[in-house]
């Protein structure tokens, strides 16, 4: 996996990637580094968007070094006053891409950047608006299988569980719904945010369901997803619960 | 737009309404034998006012609980079908210990490059 036999067609504009951090002092440099590392191998065009929400253990200061290394042009680091949540640090991303697509992931490992090539391929070969990473799914055809790694039974059957749920109230299309690792087309990107009014992972669900909705073409790309890397991963009851309300408000709302 | 719900909604008042009718004879249903209809269909079995007040044919029932009717048999398939897909989800779950190690391989090599280049990482 990295290499491919066919390159991946360039854009005429760079990529965007937004990268909402807090708290990612030690996880920025090694993702930036492995964005850096993914986009060079393919000879694509990038930019990193970090949007940090003050965060209290330097992070800024390591976006700095950052840029030193790879550049100001490469490493835009634009923050903001408090923790205002992931929407709006999209938004605020947003506002700084040059580019036509913009990526959307975690910084903290779960999300790979060695897909996004995948993601940009799939993207062109089909005039996608939105490419989505899933856990869930197998590809022949692109020679992927997603997977997941620091789940025990007990987590992935919730996770199945809470998958079937959504997929057969909502009807998404996709096979993993709560996922965040995504590709957009700008103009996509931002009009589905000005609608999307939920928070943490139903906000990535209701982005989603709205897409369908709303008739834009979405892909899937099997990612593999190395869940907290540094710890457990837990899931409480009210999480749980949360979801089902996710899942509930949903389904009246779209 | 109507919502994913309302459109639950609506399918489900008319999905209803049709069994109702099928139920009193309303609807007529031409290639299922009344006997056979009797059988699938009713969830209940009233008593004897209610249904002569409801069809032209009465019958008399014995019991109020009928068993194989539809809307059970419908319960128990989706229940069925839900669980299956769940089971299969569990059983072709894929763990990917190998994205593991190569994650903490390229992590290491990051440290050490981005170091030489003064970023400081842990």
């Amino acid at each position: 996996m990295g290499s491919f036999t066919a390159p991946v067609p360039s854009s005429s504009t760079p990529d965007n990637v937004i990268l909402p951090t807090y708290n990612e002092r030690k996880n920025l440099p090694i993702i930036v580094w492995l964005i850096a590392k993914t986009f060079t191998e393919n000879n694509l065009d990038w930019e990193v968007i970090v949007v940090d929400d003050a965060s209290p253990d330097g992070t800024q200061e390591v976006a700095k070094q950052l840029q030193g290394v790879y550049g100001e042009d490469r490493v835009i680091l634009k923050p903001r006053a408090g923790k205002l949540g992931l929407g709006t640090a999209y938004v605020h991303g947003l506002r700084f891409c040059t580019g036509n697509f913009v990526i959307i992931m975690d910084a903290d490992f779960s999300h790979h950047p060695k897909f996004i090539p995948h993601f940009i391929r799939l993207q062109r070969q089909h005039n996608l608006d939105i490419v989505t990473g899933t856990r869930y799914a197998t590809s022949r055809s692109l020679g992927l299988e997603g997977g997941v790694y620091g789940w025990d039974l007990k987590r992935a059957l919730i996770s199945r569980g809470a998958n079937f749920l959504a997929s057969t109230v909502l009807r998404p299309g996709v096979t993993d719904l709560t996922g965040s690792f995504r590709l957009y087309r700008r103009p996509v990107l931002a009009s589905l945010i000005e609608q999307c009014t939920s928070k943490g992972y139903v906000f990535q669900m209701e982005m989603m369901v709205r897409a369908r909705a709303l008739g834009f073409s979405v892909g899937e790309v099997p990612i593999t997803f190395v869940d907290r890397l540094f710890g457990d991963s837990k899931l409480g009851g009210s999480e749980v619960v949360g979801y089902a309300k996710g899942v509930w408000g949903l389904w009246t709302a779209v | 737009m109507p919502t994913g719900f309302q459109k639950f909604l609506l399918l489900s008042t008319v999905l209803s309404a049709l069994y109702v009718l099928a139920l009193v004879d309303v609807l007529p249903l031409p290639f299922l034998a009344s006997s056979a209809k009797d059988a699938i269909l009713p969830v209940v079995r009233l008593p004897p006012g209610i249904i002569s007040a409801l069809r032209s044919q009465a019958d008399v029932f014995e019991g109020w609980w009928a068993d194989e009717q539809l809307p059970w048999w419908a319960l128990v398939t989706f229940g069925s079908y839900s669980l299956g897909s769940i089971g299969w989800g569990l059983w072709t779950f894929r763990e990917c210990p190998e994205a593991h190690r190569e994650l903490l391989e390229e992590i290491d090599q990051a440290k050490n490059e981005l170091w030489d280049k003064g970023v400081s990482v842990d």
